[in-house]
């Protein structure tokens, strides 16, 4: 924040601050009637049993304290703050989702609610480090925050379903209710270690300290909030929570004291390094953590007390430091130490806060942090086998106090010639939570039986625990340790300069820096993402489709290979009768049209040849008794040879250009691919022939279908009756399939105005006696298609069958007069009639829903026509809908696709085709044409696409 | 009958694949639909592959025949056929888009989506100028 001439006024959003403040005195109130524990429990995933349990006892009223408190104090300081800078309302709103987010982590009583919070806050966080984002600093900063604390919460949800596994419980309360039964389990060791890794990553203990320093990148209201007063905490909550399960297992005990120990010692020796206020301070924040999870890791019944003491403690004099550095920052526009200095008399205020809750960090008596650190000293001591924890402490105290004097004595009081001289106190929103919380401290201080009762309950959360008062020690031996702490605490601030000095000119070896680590690991994911995305995704379609088929044939080969020996297929036998020989005439026609499609160079004739394909296998279809089948593929297939035909004329236009041939190695390698999955294929037809499909499912249709459909051709009962839901999205998709391609249709005939290359004839210099031959079809096939539409219920036919020789009519009626002349012919216009059929079929089963039977059963009422009768049934108007669906959109489709190759468009294309075309020959028109298309073309056809590979 | 249909199938599989797995987009379209084709083979082959009638019931009676086809996987197959037409019919319909709006219609140049990667190995990047940042702001003011 930049110094500013006048403040503006405090933002209104302050007022935010009032809820934390009602939740504040409601939990104070529910706390002091009595009511604890509170408990709810709404179930949220029964199936997997996940509730949304809640459980507030005395350690969870000590956060819910904290968090509501100390979030009040946060919402005025931040109302102050940020007076005047745009993104206020984004900071409020993060700051208060987080609030949220963090009772929720406290109250919850089920380990997986409290991961989803515990994520919530991670990500709350990752938005906050990064709130300025402008700079590229604070952006990876939020990312470091975000890896490593959302990380570990991954690491933690692993650990908690080991844990609900082993336990068969995810409750917290049950858990602690039936540890003894299940402690001892081997999984156990493993959810631990889960879970230490999330609870090590969130407190920011060591090697994963790193972050919090340079979450400092945050602004002072989410400093002082999340990463030092709430969110950090939530590792240590974890863990005290969990600790009355675990609190006896040597690996608990053993991984707490040493992890707590090095996170407390070691980032006392990393602040000398820094210069920055609030980094230091982030160090301490971090070594204050270290000592709450070791103390949660001694035994003793002091242990629990100490912990629950100093956690309270921490809060009420790191969130003022923060707080303080916060205004001088605003002041003068710094937090570099060689830079402030003095400033005790320009901000009174802000000093004293400061000055109050330094005492209470160095631990001077009269101070709460001072009862804290008493109380602490006893637990350590009652644990003869951690000798070495107390010396190691002894340097830890007197850090802090030489930590705590730099940020108040250097800060406020020490002289400094460069100090800036327009610093001022800021407005009241900026130094009354400081001050308030820090008197607090120093209140709590004199008169630590107030807190005595809600520490003591916290502390019998996490197991046997003893009061504060009964504790404290009064012995000579007592002020002794802490004259020696305070003596070298003193000689350390003295020296801190000096100590600074040399430490940077230590040499710091990358190895043991966690930080160079985490680079390391990121660099490191981003090249393995690289070389596999390399690898697996070279974007090329040809090897992306092997790879798909070479899964597909292991996967058939393995079932192959289970399916047991080749001896159990059946044997080969033919015998001569003769559908068989209309099949081995198919099967020879399959196999030449098989070799002969792949070996085709030229398009056109590989296309004509991917047709026989086709039509052999129509000719199985029809030699195995499936004669519907066989009539839709064959009508299928001459719709489509004449819609290729048409095509290709177009394709040879556009010079479609054959791709250079890929090098033999390639094709070997595709065909043996292609060989390898054609027999595997055949190989487990023949396999799957000694199983015969499910006869009950035969044996209804056999026998329902014509007491109940009152149909005789199975085949269309099934589709139209049975299946017929199924048969209704087919004709959506088959209908849709058609709307899609309209608009790419539309695109390619604005294109088809360029000028026909000359000498190059098309399908529109049509033949006189095409024309006139399929003039006299069309009408025919008309009424053939609606024969076989009305006759498909009870002999072959059917509303497919009909729709495709309506379809292929439709489709020579295109080739022959033109595109135009063929749509106008269709009923509605193609896209009326297809969709308005699918509407129809869709309607066709909705009469049944009133007569209170299921969608789409069929209705039936006889017809009678004087001397014979019609039955007549909603099926018709299905099966109706199915041929309209089916000839508006395929007709359509097939239309204008031999559409794309007449030279012009509109309606007087319709008559013309007859007449041969002169345009070619007339050179100005071919010019107009291709200025036309410059002009109307948004994409030029030379898009530098060659030029990237 | 069930060999001669595992044969068909063996062939049309084979050449089905080895189409699709070309770099020529027409060859893929058409290989897709040959491979269609061969599928629609196997699920009429799992109905029982024996010379059959047809799953029509004579006049006259109230039941199929035992010597009929199976009826269920001819429905399945049916309707498969008209949807692959129409698949076949818009896999072209895009053939021919793309060749119009990039000029080619070889697999390997179509790397608009997935550019290769660049010289040092890192996975390219299509730089599009809209989703560029901002320009930085000088974020905390001093």
């Amino acid at each position: 924040m930049s110094e500013q001439p006048a403040d503006p006024a405090p933002s209104r959003l302050g007022l935010l601050a009032l809820v934390p403040l009602a939740l504040f005195g409601l939990a104070l109130w529910a706390y002091v009637s009595g009511a604890l524990p509170l408990t709810a429990h709404v179930d949220w995933i029964p199936s997997l049993g996940i509730s949304f349990g809640v459980h507030v006892d005395a350690l969870s009223m000590l956060l819910v304290l904290l968090i509501t408190g100390i979030g009040a104090l946060v919402f005025v300081y931040a109302a102050g703050y940020s007076a005047g800078d745009p993104g206020r309302a984004r900071l409020f709103g993060f700051l208060f989702a987080f609030m949220v987010a963090m009772l929720g982590c406290v109250t919850t009583d089920d380990l997986f609610v409290l991961f989803l919070f515990w994520e919530i806050t991670s990500v709350l966080s990752f938005l906050l480090v990064g709130f300025k984002f402008g700079k590229e600093e604070n952006r990876q900063s939020a990312q470091q925050a975000l890896m490593i604390t959302a990380g570990g919460g991954l690491a933690l949800l692993a650990g908690v379903i080991l844990l609900s596994r082993v336990a068969g419980t995810s409750s917290i309360q049950q858990l602690i209710a039936t540890a003894p039964s299940w402690v001892d389990e081997p999984e156990v060791s493993g959810a631990l270690i889960c879970i230490f890794a999330g609870a090590f990553t969130k407190s920011a203990q060591v090697p994963f300290h790193f972050w919090l320093p340079g979450a400092m990148a945050a602004p002072t209201p989410v400093s002082t909030y999340l990463h030092s007063a709430t969110m950090v905490k939530l590792g240590v909550y974890l863990l005290a929570r969990l600790h009355p399960a675990f609190g006896e297992l040597t690996l608990w005990q053993l991984t707490l004291v040493i992890v707590g120990a090095a996170s407390s010692v070691w980032p006392m020796v990393l602040v000398f390094r820094e210069r920055d206020l609030k980094r230091i301070l982030a160090w301490s924040t971090v070594s204050a953590l270290g000592t709450l999870v070791l103390l949660i890791g001694l035994p003793g019944p002091g242990a629990a007390t100490a912990t629950a003491a100093f956690l309270l403690a921490h809060a009420l004099y790191k969130a003022p430091l923060f707080f303080a550095v916060g205004n001088v920052d605003h002041a003068t526009g710094t937090r570099i130490l060689d830079e402030i200095g003095g400033l005790g008399g320009r901000m009174r205020f802000t000093a004293a806060a400061a000055w109050m809750a330094g005492l209470s960090m160095a631990g001077v008596p009269l101070s709460f942090g001072y009862v804290a650190k008493d109380v602490i000293k006893i637990a350590k001591s009652d644990t003869d086998i951690f000798q070495w924890v107390t010396y190691a402490s002894v340097f830890v105290s007197a850090a802090s106090i030489a930590a705590a004097g730099v940020a108040t004595v250097r800060v406020f009081w020490r002289r400094n010639t460069t100090r800036p001289a327009h610093a001022k106190e800021g407005p009241p929103t900026t130094w009354f939570p400081p001050l308030l919380l820090a008197s607090l401290g120093m209140a709590l201080g004199l008169f630590p039986g107030l807190v005595d009762p809600l520490l003591s309950d916290a502390a019998h959360a996490m197991g046997p625990a003893a009061s504060l008062q009964g504790l404290r020690s009064d012995e000579t031996a007592s002020y002794v340790a802490l004259g020696v702490t305070v003596v070298l605490g003193v000689s350390i601030f003295f020296a801190w300069d000096r100590i600074h000095r040399r430490q940077v000119r230590l040499p710091s070896p990358r190895a043991l820096q966690a930080s160079g680590w985490y680079a390391g690991m990121m660099k490191g994911i981003r090249r393995v993402a690289s070389v596999a995305t390399r690898s697996l995704s070279g974007g090329r379609l040809p090897v992306y489709v092997g790879t798909i088929l070479a899964f597909a044939l292991l996967a058939a080969g393995l079932l192959l290979a289970r399916g047991g020996p080749t001896s159990a297929w059946p044997g080969f036998a033919f015998e001569a009768d003769a559908s068989s020989v209309v099949a081995a005439g198919a099967l020879v026609f399959l196999v030449a049209a098989s070799i002969g499609v792949c070996v085709v160079r030229d398009r056109f004739l590989m296309l004509l040849v991917s047709g026989l394909v086709g039509f052999s296998s129509a000719l199985l279809f029809l030699a195995l008794g499936a004669p519907d089948v066989a009539f839709t593929q064959l009508t299928v297939e001459v719709a489509f040879v004449v819609v290729l035909a048409a095509l290709l004329l177009r394709v040879r236009r556009l010079s479609l250009g054959e791709p250079a041939p890929s090098p033999r190695g390639h094709r070997l390698l595709r065909a043996a691919l292609a060989l390898a999955l054609g027999s595997t294929v055949a190989g487990l037809v023949l396999y799957g022939s000694r199983f015969s499909p499910d006869p009950a499912l035969t044996e209804f249709f056999a026998t329902r279908s014509v007491p109940e459909a009152y149909g005789r051709n199975v085949v269309n009962v099934i589709l139209v009756d049975y299946r017929a839901v199924d048969t209704l999205g087919e004709i959506i998709v088959v209908t849709l399939t058609f709307l899609a391609s309209l608009p790419l249709l539309r695109l390619l005939r604005r294109q088809r105005r360029a000028p026909r290359p000359p000498g190059e004839t098309g399908l529109s210099d049509r033949a006189v006696m095409l024309d006139v031959a399929v003039r006299g079809i069309y009408p025919v096939m008309l009424v053939a298609a609606a024969v076989v539409l009305l006759r498909g219920h009870n002999e072959p036919g059917g509303g497919f069958i009909g729709g495709m020789i309506a379809v292929a009519a439709t489709a020579a009626l295109a080739v022959a007069r033109g595109a135009n002349a063929a749509l106008e012919r269709m009923p509605f216009g193609p896209q009326r009639l297809a969709v308005g059929s699918a509407l129809l079929s869709l309607a066709s089963g909705l009469p049944a829903l009133f007569l209170g039977e299921p969608y789409m059963t069929h209705l039936w009422t006889t017809v009678p026509l004087g001397f014979t009768e019609y039955k007549l049934s909603t099926v018709l108007a299905f099966d109706l809908g199915v041929f309209g669906a089916v000839w508006g959109a395929l007709g359509g489709l097939a239309a204008r696709m031999i559409g794309l190759d007449e030279r012009t468009t509109g309606p007087a294309a319709t008559e013309r085709p007859l007449e041969p075309e002169r345009a070619e020959t007339d050179p100005a028109t071919t010019d107009t044409a291709a200025i036309d298309t410059a002009a109307i073309d948004p994409v030029p056809t030379t898009r530098p696409a060659e030029s990237r590979s | 009958m069930i060999w001669l249909l595992a044969i068909g199938i063996g062939a049309s599989v084979s050449a089905g694949a080895y189409l699709a797995m070309s770099r020529d987009l027409l060859r893929c379209v058409v290989g897709i639909s040959v491979l269609a084709a061969a599928a629609n083979l196997v699920v009429l082959a799992s109905g029982g592959a024996r010379p059959a009638s047809p799953p029509v019931i004579p006049e006259g009676l109230e039941r199929l025949d035992a010597a009929a086809a199976t009826p269920l996987p001819q429905a399945l197959v049916l309707t498969a056929i008209v949807i692959g037409f129409s698949l076949t019919c818009f896999s072209l319909i895009v053939v021919l888009a793309l060749k119009q709006r990039t000029g080619t219609s070889d697999a390997h140049d179509l790397r608009a989506a997935e550019p290769p990667p660049e010289d040092d190995g890192e996975p390219a990047l299509e730089r599009d100028p809209e989703l560029e940042l901002p320009p930085e702001d000088e974020g905390e003011p001093r």
